[in-house]
């Protein structure tokens, strides 16, 4: 659909523009009937002042509108959106004791991202916390966002008091930027603390007290909630890792492009395919260490990957139930078994090194099969409970992965890195799977991938009929502009029958008649859209100056600075100027083919 | 008279949850109190704290059925006072419970169930079940189904030493009673527990847990919790009377009363949506 609008927009200004050129030509070749043109333009001054002035209000409406939408979807695709989700966004939930929003490992995320997205203008880590801020007796809900110190923020944020940048000077307290409603609603000043309690990734309490380094302007409620803190010191209070974040949201350049964003959406989700996850491991026990190849078999799953399980999983001693049954059970093929002297009962510790530094992982597992080696897997592979992976991997990715061949028989049993989620269309469809997500009963790791047009269609879809409404008033006005012309044109043509008879008597062409009327219109039209852009752009710089107070307003997401946005683009302009002109030359060219086609005996004998 | 609010619901689904399904480990049956003396380290009256743990979690497996009203009075600065009455069934064999909500009186006949995984909420007025998963917030509220689910004490923490690697624990005396308590640190030894550090003061002689206070991973006192009425039923002694004061939010507290308390078995009739919907005919 934007691809058709972006070919259609391409033709029209490629149209206007020779249209533009075929008029200039004209005009240069008829210098006679362009003389006589101007000459009648003032001779009827009043009337077509009183059109001029109908052409220069009716563009001046369409310039201000046009630059009203463009300056919509300006505040929605980069100042809304880019801060909610940015334009794609990669999100990870982890269920292993509790749920958490997470990306671990995020420089491979961000690897895949880089290889696999167009045109990023930048990868943003969201590292945020939802939570509940105590000021001076007061208190409200506020949404805590780290700022990196490297981001635009720093420059893009203009303080009413203090300096952004104090949010990471070493302090007795932290520092926190609030908007100047959220600390009018908590009582406090600069200079002043609030405590701001929150749940980390974890789900531990926390509490962290702030000290006020800055207040920004209040803009709308939208960003009201929000409290900006530096990243660094967040993610240490939510006890995330340097390499974790909550989501990473990517911004591209071509963000009004739907077609692009989602398709370039789509090629990341198709490269973002899951190994199993296996770690390279050492087993101990009995004074004897092994290195092997450990896995987890998925035992949340569906019933056919434990039939695979079952087939797979050929046990010399011990069997499936017993290892199901136990959370610590562990499966060794033959050769780990022999080597570590394990029989079915054998206590072993399965140790590997986290992959981003950090205290040896350990886990404290029981042998309760031997089998023998699995079909396409190493002589040194261990199938573990699924719940020892869940205890260990997800919050502790190994420095070494083990991996499994995709055409391994008991790949689809294994417990994978990820599993990704289907994508959704729109907003509906996202909720409908986050709510099916939720009364799931499932473990492990799973990845979306989401564009603003699915995360946020209801902006999108309002941002559309803003445009909409605006399209309709655009046509609704080029008709009573085409209605004026018309009736200013049979005006003329009437009064000057006479007139035309006697040029004609006198030897001018059919051609040069028709060409006389229409530069009289076609000029007529041109300066009146001169003078309603002129208009336009003095009109929105008085609704600029307008300060609309929509503190508890919804829609006081869409102004900036408690004022009117517009940005008029030269594109807009230039289209509805060249649509107006247009329009006004195929109603005069029609309207004056009957004085064209008039005798000069027939004009002459005219009267009123 | 109002409907409860969402953070009303919050504090009372906190609250029930954490009666259902960790106050067993306050209760200390007579046989721990009568081995008391084999916790205490030779040479010394001070137990070690890993043995308190052990002892806990002993405390935590003997449990039952049971049937108690429970009455929450919460007093909040911004939102007021407001009591809640409920009357909660526990099933000890799947950890089955049914929480009827007695007043206020616009949502009488309310009420939570969980069977095995499943956990429903019942609103009497649109006589509906909502099923609650997992990880969806209750009616609104931050408490999710999975707050429900226990783990075992000694899973989640373990003893805190100081720099000489002893066990953070002394014998004193607590409040103008004077009652010979030790004081217990302990300190999460998994990154999922809602406060990273507790003191626990512990009664010498049964081992009842008094007080307790919460601290936040960045060290900040949460909440002072405080156990009171104690009472003999059955052989276990049950805090029939709890009190959690904010300790961020200054002037929020909730009290939790609990009465007519028995072990006596539930009737797995009770378990099942259409009890809780005859209750509101």
């Amino acid at each position: 659909m934007s691809f058709l609008i972006q070919i259609l927009s391409i033709c029209l200004v490629a149209g206007i523009t020779a249209f533009i050129a075929y008029m200039i030509f004209l005009m240069f070749k008829s210098k006679m009937a362009l003389k006589i043109s101007t000459r009648n333009l003032t001779r009827q001054f009043r009337r077509n002042l009183l059109l001029g002035i109908c052409i220069a209000v009716g563009m001046a409406i369409l310039v201000i509108t046009t630059s009203f939408t463009s300056g919509l979807t300006d505040i929605i695709f980069n100042k809304v959106m880019i801060y909610m989700t940015g334009h794609i966004r990669v999100e990870g939930t982890e269920y292993t004791s509790r749920k958490a929003v997470i990306i671990r490992d995020r420089p491979r995320a961000e690897e895949l991202i880089r290889q696999n997205v167009e045109g990023i203008k930048s990868i943003d880590e969201e590292v945020s916390a939802f939570g509940r801020a105590i000021g001076n007796g007061k208190t409200s809900m506020v949404a805590l966002v780290g700022i990196s110190r490297d981001a635009d923020f720093y420059k893009e944020t203009n303080l009413e008091e203090g300096d952004p940048r104090d949010i990471y000077k070493d302090d007795a307290f932290p520092g926190i930027l609030l908007y100047k409603n959220m600390a009018n609603d908590l009582n406090v000043r600069m200079t002043d603390t609030v405590r701001i309690r929150f749940q980390t990734i974890y789900g531990s309490d926390q509490v962290i007290q702030y000290k006020i380094v800055g207040l920004i302007p209040s803009e709308n409620m939208f960003m009201d909630m929000a409290a900006f803190v530096d990243v660094e010191r967040l993610r240490k209070d939510l006890q995330l890792r340097p390499e974790e974040c909550l989501g990473l949201n990517i911004v591209v350049n071509y963000p009004e492009d739907a077609a692009k964003v989602i398709a370039q959406a789509n090629k990341l989700y198709a490269s973002l395919g899951a190994q199993v996850a296996g770690v390279r491991g050492i087993l101990t026990g009995n004074n004897i260490s092994a290195t092997g190849d450990v896995y987890a078999i998925k035992l949340t799953a569906a019933e056919k990957t434990e039939e695979i399980a079952k087939a797979q999983l050929r046990f010399i001693s011990g069997d499936y139930a017993s290892f199901h049954d136990d959370k610590s059970g562990i499966v060794l093929t033959e050769k780990l078994a022999s080597e570590l002297k394990a029989g079915i009962g054998t206590k072993l510790v399965y140790h590997y090194i986290p992959r981003f530094g950090g205290d040896e992982v350990q886990k404290d597992v029981v042998v309760k099969g031997i089998i023998t080696v699995p079909d396409s897997f190493g002589d040194r592979a261990a199938f573990a409970n699924e719940k020892v992976f869940l205890d260990t991997y997800f919050w502790n990715l190994p420095r070494e992965y083990a991996t499994a061949a995709a055409e391994a028989p008991l790949y689809k049993a294994l417990l994978p890195e990820w599993e990704l989620l289907e994508r959704s269309p729109d907003t509906d469809s996202m909720m409908k799977k986050m709510l099916r997500l939720n009364k799931e009963t499932w473990t492990g790791y799973r990845i979306d991938v989401q564009t603003m047009y699915e995360t946020a269609s209801m902006i999108t879809d309002f941002q559309f009929w803003i445009n909409f409404v605006s399209v309709t008033a655009v046509f609704i006005l080029f008709f009573v502009i085409v209605i004026g012309v018309v009736n200013t044109m049979r005006m003329s043509i009437r009064e000057r029958t006479r007139e035309i008879g006697t040029n004609r008597a006198i030897g001018m062409q059919s051609r040069d008649v028709r060409l006389v009327f229409v530069f009289e219109i076609v000029l007529l039209a041109f300066l009146s859209c001169v003078a309603g852009i002129i208009l336009g752009f003095g009109l929105m710089g008085l609704l600029g100056l307008i300060t609309f107070d929509l503190k508890d307003n919804p829609f006081s997401m869409f102004f900036v600075n408690k004022h009117l946005y517009f940005m008029p683009t030269i594109q807009a302009i230039y289209l509805t100027l060249g649509v107006i002109v247009f329009m006004s030359f195929c109603v005069a060219w029609t309207a004056a083919r009957r004085a064209a086609k008039m005798s000069a005996a027939e004009a002459l004998r005219h009267y009123e | 008279m109002r409907f409860l609010s969402t953070s009303m619901k919050a504090r009372l689904l906190s609250l029930l949850a954490r009666f259902l399904m960790m106050v067993p480990a306050l209760f200390a049956a007579r046989a721990l109190v009568a081995g008391g003396e084999a916790m205490a380290d030779p040479g010394t009256d001070i137990p070690a704290i890993q043995k308190i743990i052990d002892y806990v979690d002993t405390t935590y497996e003997l449990r039952s059925d049971m049937t108690a009203q429970a009455r929450i009075t919460t007093k909040d600065p911004e939102q007021g006072n407001k009591i809640i009455e409920s009357i909660l069934y526990r099933r000890d064999r799947d950890d089955a419970f049914l929480v009827v909500i007695a007043s206020p009186e616009t949502d009488r006949g309310n009420g939570y169930l969980r069977v095995g995984d499943n956990m429903w909420m019942y609103k009497r007025n649109t006589r509906t079940f909502t099923h609650i998963g997992r990880d969806e917030k209750i009616g609104g509220s931050n408490a999710t189904a999975g707050d429900f689910e226990s783990r075992k004490f000694g899973e989640l923490y373990k003893p805190a030493t100081d720099a000489q690697g002893r066990d953070k624990i002394t014998a004193e005396t607590l409040g103008s009673g004077n009652i010979p308590v030790y004081k217990v640190e302990v300190m999460a030894k998994v990154n999922d527990v809602k406060y990273p550090k507790l003191v626990m003061w512990i009664t010498r002689d049964k081992y009842l847990e008094l007080k307790r206070e919460c601290y936040s991973l960045s060290g900040t006192l949460m909440e002072t919790d405080f156990f009171t009425s104690y009472k003999e039923i059955d052989g276990r002694y049950v805090p029939l009377l709890q009190k959690f004061v904010d300790e961020i939010e200054k002037g929020r507290t909730s009290v939790l009363e609990i009465t007519g308390i028995s072990f006596s078995k539930v009737d797995d009739y009770k378990f099942d949506k259409a009890y809780l919907e005859s209750l509101s005919k």
